[in-house]
Formats: C-alpha cells, structure tokens, sequence
C-alpha cells in the first residue's frame, strides 16, 4: 500500500469526525482495511477521477453521488458501487454527450476491479442480512407461537424500508424503544396463554331459535344485567340474525358490547356461523362488516349458504381497542355495494336536481338498488342479506398452551419444575426455528425456578420464562440464508418468511433437518407448495406486489364516471382495484406465465364491480376470475392497464404524466429517475398562466433547462404513453383542459372542467423509441424491454427475500440467471425458483 | 382527531401474584402543586425544558418574514398573536440545513437531525435529532421523552431519531399520552408497576445470555446489528431502573379531571389537535415527568383539517386538500391560496402564544416556567421543496440565557441551523462541543 494511500484512509475519517461532531451517525471509523480487489488507487482512482469527478465531486454530487472521497471498496459503500457498476456497464455513465469518454479498455478495467473488489469484500464480510423481524413477521410469529389468531400488529410501529420494501435488513435496526415495544407486545401474547389455570371465562353461546327477537338477544348476550328479550320460537323464521343491508353511508349496525376484565389484558374471541340469502336470483353477494371498539376489523365477502354456512373467528387484545363504558363494542353490518336491479321493484334513487343533470343515469329503473317496504318478510325483500345462524363470544379468553391442534405429546403436565422444562423446550424450539441444546434452556429454567421462589405462581413463572425465550436474539433476528451455523434452518426460516411472512412449518423443518433444503429439485417443490399454501397471499403476494409496485397511495375516482360509485359503492371497487394488480402478478406466479405478460396479455381478472367499471357484462360475486378482453377493448391486459395503476398515479389530480412515466421508470422498466433536485419549482398545470395549454405544451419548458432536462427527457415522453386512462383509471378518448378538487357528501371527487380535446398520446421510450398510441406502445415495450421488465422483477425479490440491495456479485447472479431463462420466455416462477436456488437466496 | 390507538389505562400486571415480588413500596409522594412546578413546590431550582414544533409543507412566506431585521422591527401578519410576548420570542431567517440539504416529503426526517438521509441510494439512513441529544444530558425524567404527531408512527410522523438515527415512534392520541406520563396513582397499582419493573430486568437480563454466543457465529457486517439489539436492551434495561427510582416518588397531585383528553368539538380541528397536545406539555413540564417533547404539526399530504374549509372561505378561494395548499399557498404573491395558508401559519403561531401564557403561569423558584423552557416552531421549507431557509421562531428560556425580542437574518447558506440547535443544547446545559454541521454557536441569541 502506498503512503498516500494510508494517509488518505486515516484522514477522511477524521475530517468526518471533527467536522460531524454529535450527531455524526456513521458508523465510527472502521479500522482501515486494506482494500480488497487490488489497487485502487492504481486502476479506478484515475478513471473516476478522469471521467466521474466532475459532477461527482467536491463540486457538484448529481443524483446525489458522490466519488472523490472513495478509498477502495468498503462493504459500507456497496451500494454506491453497485450503481455505479451498473450505469457504466449499460453506458448510462458517463452521460453520451460528456467529453472526453473513456475508452473502452478503462471502462471495462473499472468494472472488472468493481467486482473483483466486491467478490473479495464477500468473501470477507459474507453477505450479510441478518435481520429482526419486521413488523407484519413479528405478529405472525407470535400467532404461530402462541396458536392465537390475535393481531399484534396494531400496536407495532411500521419498518422503515429499503428500495420500498419492510424487509430490507439495513433498514430493520433496534433501539431501546422499539425494545421496549416487543417488551409490550411478547408480554402480551404470554398473557394470553395458560397452562395449569383454569380458563378465566367461558363463552356464551347466541342460539337463535331460543327467542323471537334475535337482534336484542345478540346485543344483551354479554351483558351481566342483561334480560334475554323473547320467547324461545323453535323451528320460527328467521332461523338467525338477520343483518339487512344498509346503504347510503348510514351506520346502521347490529352492537354488543364486551366487558373488560378487571385484570385487563384479556383476548375477546368470536366465532360465528354466517350464511348469504338471496330471496331473488342474481342478487350480489352481501358483504360483512366488522368493526371491535370501532376499528375495522374485516370487510369480507359473504358467500356461505344455509346449508353450508361460513365459520369466522375474531380474536382481539381487548386493551389494544377504544372502550366507553359499556365496554368494547363488536359491530355487525352487511353492506351491498354492486349496482343491481330486481324486475317489479322501482330504483329507490333519490329524485335528480333539476341543477344537477349530470346525476341523470342513463339506463333507466333500477339501475343500482331497488326500493322496497322493509316490512315485507326477509324472503321477499329485493337484498341479499347476511343471516348469524350462530355466535359464541368470549370476552376473557386465554387459551390453553400448547394448542390441541399440534398433538404434541408432553405426558402429564402438573406444578413442577419438570414439566416446566418440557413446555420451555417445546416453547423455545418453535419461538427460535430450530432445534434447541438442553443447556441453551439452562437459563429460562433458572428464570422459573427464580420466579417461583419468589411466589410467582406455575402459569405466571412460566409466561415469564416464555416472554425471555421471546425476548433473545434466536426468535426476534433471522440469520442469513446461509448462515452455516444455524445449519439448513436458517434457510427454512428465510424461505417461509420471505413467501409466507410466518415461520416455517414441520415439512420445512424436516427438510432442514436431513439437510435437503440445498437441493434444487427440494427447494423447487418447496416453493410450488408455500405459494400454493393461503398463507401465501397475505404473507407474500400482497406485501411484495403492493411494496414492488408503490401501491399504498390512494385511488382516485371521478365523478363524472363513476357517479355515485365513490360515495356509495367505493370500498369494494377500490379494494378491487388494488386486488386486481395483485391478483394479476400472483396467477403469473402460479400459473407459471411468461414475464412478458407483466406489461402485455390478452386476458384480465374482474369481478362483479370491475366487470362494470370496465364496461364488461355483469358478474355476481367479488371474487377475480380470469376475463378473456374483448378485441375491440383498446387497453389490453398487463399491469400498465390496470385501473388502480393507472388511478393512484393521478391522486394529486395534476401532472399525470410526469408521475406516471416517473412511475414506469421506477417500478416497471429498472430505470429509477433519481429523487427530483433541490430548490426547483413545481409545474402547476392550473397556474394562471399555464391554464388551457395541454401537457405537451407545459412540458417543453423541462426540455428548456438542462436541469431538468436530464430526467425528464425520459419521464415526460413516457408519461404521455398513459394519457388515454382517465382519473378514474378507465378508458377515454378525450381529455378536459382541467381537472378540479371538489367535494361531495364528505368524499373527494375529481371533475374535470373546461374545453376537451382528443387525447394525444404520442411519446419516447427510454431508449429513444417513438410511439404515436396506447397500442403502439404496448407492442415496443413488449418487444424491446423484456429484459428490463424481469431485471427490475428480480431485484425486488432479492430486496424482498433476501433483504439486501442487490450488490455487484448479485447483480452478477441476476445476469446469469437471465441469460439461463431468456429462451424459455422467462416463465415468471420458474424465474423466482431460479433465485431461490442461486446464491444470491441461498448464500455461499 | 380520530385515531386508531385508543387505549384505557393497563393495569400493569395480568395476575395478582406478581404483587409479590416488588417487595415493600414508599408510600407515594404527593406534591400539592398548585401554580408551582414541581422542582418550585420542593423549593428547588428548575431543570430545562425543551419543546420542538414543526410546520409541515411550505409557508406563505410574504405573511411570514418581517421586513425589517434587528430589534425593533414590525411584527409580520402570520406572527401577531405573538404581540404580548414581544419581548419572549425570536424570528430566525436564513437558516438551513446545507450539507444535510433535502426535498419532498421526506423534510420531517431530517428536521432535527440535519443528516442527508439520501447519502445511501434506495435506503433512508439517520443520524440522532438535537431533541435526543438534550434528552440524554437533561433526565432522567419517568419519560426519557415524548414524541407527539398528528398520526402514530414513525418516518415523517415523527420527528425525533434516537442515537442510532432510529425512528422514535411518535403519539398522536391524547389519552396515550396523558397515560404515560405519569405512574399510577394508587398504592396497590404502584406495586404493581414496581413489581413489573423487576420482573421485566430478570427477562431481559435472562434474554440476552445467549447474544454473545449468538453473535460470534455471524458475519462481520452483521454483528453490530446484534451490537444494536444489545446495546437497546441495555438502554431499556437502565431505563426501567430509573422508572424503578421515579416510581418511587409516586404519581404527582394535580387537578387530572381538568385535563381534557378528547377534543371538545369531535371534529378534526386542527387547532383543538395543537392546543390538547400542547396542553399536555405544558403538564408535562410542570410535573416534570418528561423535559423533551417534539411534535409534527401535520403531514406534507394531509390531514384535511376541517378549518381548511373556513380559510378557503374567508379567502375567497377554491377548497383543496392540505397537500395542495401547501403547494399552492407557498409560491408567494397573495393570492386566495396564499391567504389560506397564512391563516393556517397564524393559527401555529396563537397556539405558540397560548402555550407560552401558560407556561408563564406556572412559577419557578425564580420565574416562570416559561423562562426555563426553550420553544421552537419551524419547518424546512419556505415554499414547497425549498430547504435553502428554514421558517423559525425561538421563544422562552431567559432564565437558560436566551435574549429575544428580535429578528435575525443571515444570507442564505451562510450558517448551518446545527449552530441554532449546538446553542440550544449549551443553553440547556448539555456538555456537548458539537452537533451535526455546526461551526459555531448563535452568540446573538444569548444575553
């Protein structure tokens, strides 16, 4: 090494320190390595310097970058290496038009000493990623240790994220208070299981036949002083609750309230038996609503019937709920929120304003509820209504530990230290995934024998012991894949949280323990069985789908469309907009279909609202179920014409296009613009001056300054591909000048104002290519950015599963793995068992 | 405002037995309080407070910035309720964060920590806020410190970053905050949270005797993760011991029915959010269960605060959501939108105005508690995505050396606001040389 080098490591440090003082949050100096992958200074430094250091410098740091304070490669700065790693192996970097250029010889020694750095940094450092859980992990990690269905997650902070994903390790870091936070939410889930006490509540059984008046028995079943109302009416309609469905914002709702132990922390458990009625054909399925101290607990679809009605548990930390003093409320409701008509019934719309012509529906009676006598008996009301047949509620549940369901066998259990131990070893073993030592428990049973000294009772000692086995490091992080010391269960672990979101279950331990979760063909058909598993959805689809795609910013509805649709029927069709993207990239998965279907197909998934969002004949029922398109429906399939897509992009309600084509960029073509520079004035469409002028006229102005100029030559042509989709998501061939705020009843609303004139869509891909429309579009990005498409897909799932950014040597794996896959079509879970496989999942 | 996180008071136990194990408690000591501070009912001299307020989106800044600088200048229109407290309060122009320069959304990040959190491509990287630093040096208090919002949660709900540049979780609902601040108030419940305390050190303690062992297995780069959750179990631990000494003390006497802890009107008022959460401060500090307090005024996108509609009106403008009247009200001129969010600005400063009577009200062993608190209302940015000059004002604290009754105006870029923050944690007494970008203290401010 030379002297000038040592020097330079010893002093930005110091520099750092002096000038950052308190707050400095970089990690302290770290002892100066010697850099690995030979000498820095001898073969990149001069490239850099030469090429990079001017907008990469002291003087100017684009895109935030910034390279003169480089020594080597530091495990610390990977990122950065990765980026720039990549910018100059695709000639992104230096910028075409920057003089001079490096040859090609300089340009190829730099990256072949960026991964030769990165490789030695590896090797040493080992990937890395050992992590806590996350918020959503640490709830289902509870449930599955404790065998109660509660949901923890109410009241745990949300993760910080990394590339837009909660699994990101660097992200995932500790502090006292978090500490202090799982202290709360462990204690908790101890609490709410016994072993020797008995149970401290029983529940209460709501039998329908035993009264003529089912609602009042329901809301007085928990109430001490409560006098049952009714006569017993056996074999009496109805032969349950009745919940008829409310409409019109109205929160009409079925109540009974829990009481709250003394004692507090107790789990209030519900579990009903619910049928659908239809007295009339066609009639939508009615949804259930459930609220527990007022906050939502479930909005689900109700599809059981009276032959084979629908069981539903509620489980709830009751002291995690408002209360008054009538305790915690449980409200029923039954919602209906498809348009809908019944031959013989008049629509029960409210009389059109003569000022308000727009709220004239064309297509005459009936068109979205009938009006009917709510005398008439249940069967011959024109509503679908969700029919209680039973309830049990339990307002003090703690359930008993182990669960019956796991068939563990203990032998008998009684009040001394050695059954303590068994339920310690069993406790530990399913809390830290693994097999556990008799001697690594030696501690928690001191704990016990500690706390029962102390007066502590059996159950009391015990939850204690059991919040400590919680409370190490073994339950709270997850080791690397490869973590050789945990042996193949850390990569059980990985792999059942990385597609579940939840521990792993017997199968994959099994695996782990005879060693087989390095085999290709096992790990294969691990992963066709955890997707094929429900746990799947919540666990994996959802959260990598919504995180990959930036889906939790809001839809935007107009209401010219849509009418009453936002106010009235919003829930559902929003919900089935999301679910539609969803639901989309999860048939890929499992069905195994080509990548290139992400952005172009000839099919869709709808249901009963989408069908009619879409203008498509009607459906019955919310479930997705796969839609040829027609010919003539201009939008195609893929995710790029999805209406929820297509609508949060729009929620400011102006600059469509710019968002939308920073969207695709970022989340669809693996070309992230970087974050907007400082210090630059917003284009306001609807500024005076700007007003009346089309988007293609306001964007010039970005191509007349070079800042701007830089990224928005790639967003703004982009953006005008999606111009033919309205606010609302939906096909237009027009567009007005403006669109407006405006409220109603409460709710937002879009409206557009001002002249129309034909849509022009007519823009630039990434790489320079031209496009006049929507189909022209859809044909070159199908055509040309496949690669880009899947590179961006895999990149997500290394950031999801393996929860890191992609360094240089993995960006090297999702090369390999690309080219081993491009000629089957990249057939999108043969692509995720390709990573699952590679090293980049499995470690070294 | 309403909010999912609810809660009633938790008894601290599940089971009874635990009673046993905390051992013979002191019977509490009750302070009759009255108009005093608690240091000022024991005949003590007063510790300092602080308390950091943030102005989310942009502000309309021809209401905002006094025209002219020095001492006697003209009170700007968005600062007039602050008339009375002339004498009491500052108006700071120019200050910036200029290395930890950032745009967007994400300004609550670094408000108080000045870090550059886009250093790490794709991943938010922090560094601790000033807040956390007094927070270290002026307890131990029952609550190390309280951070308030207008939602629950962390990232931009939330202002204050611990040491490790981690996201203290912010609270937005009254009840949860009026909770924890205080121990329980009767005997048998104090045994109980005596008891809790040592019983949560014998988890913990036993909970970590295998993170060593733990963590010589892992990687390099990993370790000082596992160093983390060490070291926060450490932090927690000695936190539960000085919970364990301030339990002692028991829970202070005061008037708890006057304390409102829903909003009177049930509406989601902006205002009544502020003045119930300052309320609680100001308890806060007289009581002395917490002496560092931060609170993110709104988010960058919303909530909709009924009162928008109100100024919408009265300026004659269109209704739009909170995200764009802070677009729309920041680019100057004094158009409708411009009126709209200057009333929004005036109604943050009555609020610090009523703040400051109240705290002026309640005596210390010399002055009021308001001389011994520091108030700061700022935000990052000027109109939106402009960090280059922070809005600020400073209030309160002469008997801590500050001097107010000015306007002090600087070049843009010229000095970091770490030199406001260094100053403030010298003031309050913190042994600290340093903090973030600073290269000096604001000697203007201090008498």
């Amino acid at each position: 090494m030379r002297f000038s080098q040592i020097l330079r490591i010893l002093l930005i440090p110091l520099i750092g320190a002096v000038a950052t003082g308190v707050g400095s949050g970089a990690p302290p100096a770290a002892p100066a390595a010697p850099p690995a992958g030979g000498d820095f200074a001898q073969i990149a430094r001069p490239v850099l310097q030469q090429f990079c250091i001017e907008c990469h410098g002291p003087a100017k740091q684009k895109a935030g970058h910034r390279y003169d304070q480089l020594a080597g490669y530091r495990i610390e700065d990977r990122n950065l290496w990765a980026k720039m790693h990549e910018q100059i192996a695709s000639g992104e970097m230096p910028p075409a038009d920057h003089a001079p250029q490096p040859t090609a010889h300089q340009r190829q020694a730099l990256l072949a000493w960026i991964e030769a750095a990165a490789g030695d940094a590896r090797r040493v450092a080992g990937t890395g990623g050992t992590r806590r859980l996350n918020r959503r992990e640490l709830s289902a990690a509870l449930r599955d240790v404790t065998g109660l269905s509660v949901d923890y997650t109410l009241s745990i902070p949300g993760d910080g994220k990394v590339g837009g994903f909660d699994t990101g390790a660097d992200a995932l870091q500790d502090a006292a208070d978090s500490v202090s936070t799982v202290m709360k939410i462990t204690r908790r889930a101890v609490d709410g299981i016994r072993f020797l006490d008995p149970a401290p509540g029983q529940p209460v059984a709501f039998k329908p036949a035993e009264t003529d008046n089912p609602k009042r028995h329901f809301e007085t079943l928990l109430d001490p002083a409560g006098k049952r109302p009714g006569k017993p009416r056996p074999g009496k309609e109805p032969p349950g609750l009745a919940l008829d469905p409310s409409w019109l914002g109205d929160r009409e709702s079925t109540k009974t309230y829990f009481p709250i132990p003394a004692d507090g922390g107790a789990i209030a458990r519900v579990r009903l038996r619910v049928a659908a009625v239809k007295p009339f054909p066609n009639l939508p399925n009615p949804r259930l609503w459930v609220e527990f101290g007022g906050q939502d607990f479930d909005y689900g679809e109700v599809t059981g019937t009276l032959e084979k009605p629908q069981e539903l548990v509620y489980e709830a930390q009751l002291d995690e709920l408002p209360s008054s003093s009538k305790g915690v409320s449980l409200s029923l409701a039954s919602r209906v929120e498809v348009p809908y008509a019944v031959e013989g019934f008049p629509n029960d719309e409210p009389e059109v304003k003569p000022d308000r012509p727009q709220d004239v529906v064309p297509g005459g009676v009936g068109l979205y509820r009938p009006r009917y006598d709510r005398k008439l008996p249940h069967d011959k009301r024109p509503v679908p209504f969700v029919m209680v047949l039973s309830a049990e509620l339990e307002a003090d549940h703690v359930a008993q530990w182990p669960p019956a369901s796991w068939k563990v066998d203990l032998g008998p259990i009684g009040d001394n230290a050695e059954s303590a131990r068994k339920l310690i070893a069993v406790w530990a073993e399913r809390a830290w995934r693994r097999p556990v030592a008799a001697a690594e428990l030696d501690r928690f049973n001191v704990l016990y024998a500690k706390l029962r000294k102390d007066g502590l009772s059996f159950d009391d000692a015990l939850r204690a012991a059991f919040q400590s086995v919680l409370m190490s490091g073994g339950f709270r992080y997850l080791p690397p894949a490869g973590d050789p010391t945990a042996g193949q269960y850390a990569t059980a672990s990985r792999l059942s949280f990385m597609l579940w979101g939840a521990p792993p279950d017997d199968e994959l331990r099994r695996l782990a323990a005879a060693g087989k979760l390095r085999d290709p063909a096992v790990l294969d058909a691990q992963v066709d069985r955890l997707l094929a598993d429900p746990r799947a959805e919540g666990g994996f689809l959802r959260p990598f789908v919504t995180q990959w795609l930036e889906m939790d910013q809001p839809i935007t509805l107009v209401m010219d469309h849509i009418r009453k649709q936002d106010f009235r029927f919003g829930r559902h069709l929003k919900a089935s907009m999301k679910d539609e993207t969803v639901r989309y990239v999860a048939t890929l998965l499992t069905e195994n279909r080509p990548a290139a279907e992400l952005v172009s197909s000839d099919w869709a998934l709808m249901n009963d609202i989408l069908a009619r969002h879409y203008g498509y004949p009607p459906m019955i029922g919310g479930e997705l179920r796969k839609v040829v398109l027609r010919k003539d429906d201009p939008r195609g399939g893929g995710i790029l014409s999805h209406a929820g897509i297509q609508s949060m992009l729009c929620w400011m309600g102006e600059n469509w296009v710019i968002y939308r084509g920073a969207w695709a960029l970022r989340h669809v073509l693996d070309d992230p613009p970087p974050p907007p520079p400082l210090e630059v004035p917003e284009l306001v469409p609807s500024d005076g001056k700007n007003q009346g002028k089309s988007f293609r006229e306001l964007l010039v102005q970005h191509q007349a300054d070079a800042n701007c100029t830089v990224c928005h030559k790639k967003m703004d042509p982009l953006g005008f591909a999606f111009q033919n989709f309205d606010l609302s998501g939906r096909w237009r061939d027009v567009e007005h000048e403006k669109y407006a705020r405006d409220e109603i009843d409460g709710k937002i609303a879009w409206k557009g104002a001002g002249k129309t004139r034909p849509v022009d869509a007519a823009g630039k891909l990434p790489r320079g290519e031209a496009f006049e429309s929507w189909p022209e579009f859809r044909q070159l990005i199908a055509r040309n950015y496949q690669d880009d498409v899947v590179r961006g897909l895999l990149k997500g799932w290394v950031i999801y599963g393996a929860g890191r950014l992609p360094d240089v040597d993995d960006l090297a794996g999702i090369r390999r793995l690309m080219a081993e896959q491009k000629p089957a079509g990249y057939m999108v879970r043969d692509l995720l068992k390709g990573l699952v496989r590679s090293k980049i999942f499995l470690g070294e | 405002m309403k909010s999912p996180w609810f809660s009633r008071p938790v008894p601290i136990s599940r089971r009874a037995t635990l009673r046993g194990l905390g051992g013979l408690i002191a019977l509490p000591f009750l302070e009759a309080m009255g108009g005093k501070t608690l240091a000022a009912a024991a005949g003590k001299s007063d510790p300092a407070r602080l308390a950091c307020f943030y102005i989310p989106g942009g502000i309309a800044a021809g209401a905002w910035f006094p025209k002219e600088a020095g001492r006697n200048f003209a009170l700007a229109p968005s600062h007039v309720p602050l008339e009375k407290h002339r004498d009491a309060f500052s108006v700071l122009t120019g200050l910036s964060h200029i290395q930890g320069r950032i745009t967007g959304h994400v300004h609550p990040y670094n408000f108080l920590t000045g870090h550059n959190i886009n250093l790490t491509p794709g991943a938010i990287t922090n560094t601790v806020s000033f807040d956390q630093v007094a927070a270290q040096h002026v307890g131990p208090t029952y609550l190390p410190s309280l951070a308030l919002s207008w939602t629950n949660g962390v990232g931009t709900s939330t202002l204050s970053r611990n040491a490790l540049g981690v996201d203290i979780p912010a609270i937005a609902d009254y009840r949860t905050v009026f909770e924890r601040l205080f121990p329980p108030a009767d005997a048998r419940q104090l045994a109980d949270a005596k008891a809790r305390v040592e019983l949560d050190k014998s988890v913990l303690d036993t909970a970590v005797g295998d993170i060593k062992v733990f963590k010589d297995r892992l990687a390099n780069g990993d370790r000082h993760r596992l160093d983390q959750y060490l070291d926060a179990i450490r932090e927690v631990e000695k936190r539960l011991g000085d919970r364990g000494d301030l339990l002692e003390r028991g829970r202070p006497q005061f008037d708890e029915k006057g304390v409102r802890l829903e909003a009177p009107s049930g509406k989601q008022s902006m205002r009544e959010h502020v003045e119930l959460m300052t309320d609680l401060i100001a308890l806060a500090f007289q009581t002395d269960m917490t002496r560092v307090v931060t609170q993110v005024l709104g988010g960058e996108g919303g909530p909709n605060y009924n009162e928008y509609k109100d100024w919408a009106k009265a300026a004659g403008g269109q209704l739009r959501g909170a995200h764009d009247f802070h677009h729309k009200g920041s680019q100057g001129g004094d158009g409708a939108d411009a009126k709209v969010l200057a009333a929004r600005d005036q109604m943050f400063t009555a609020c610090l105005a009523r703040l400051m009577d109240k705290l002026k009200a309640i005596q210390c062993k010399d002055g009021t508690l308001l001389d011994h608190t520091v108030l700061m209302l700022g935000g990052s940015q000027v109109s939106s995505h402009s960090g280059k000059s922070f809005p600020m004002l400073l209030a309160g604290g002469s008997k801590l050396g500050f001097k107010h009754g000015q306007h002090l105006r600087w070049k843009t870029d010229e000095k970091p606001i770490s030199n406001l923050y260094l100053t403030i944690l010298q003031q309050m007494g913190c042994p600290v040389q340093a903090f973030k970008e600073s290269n000096g203290t604001i000697s203007e401010l201090v008498a």
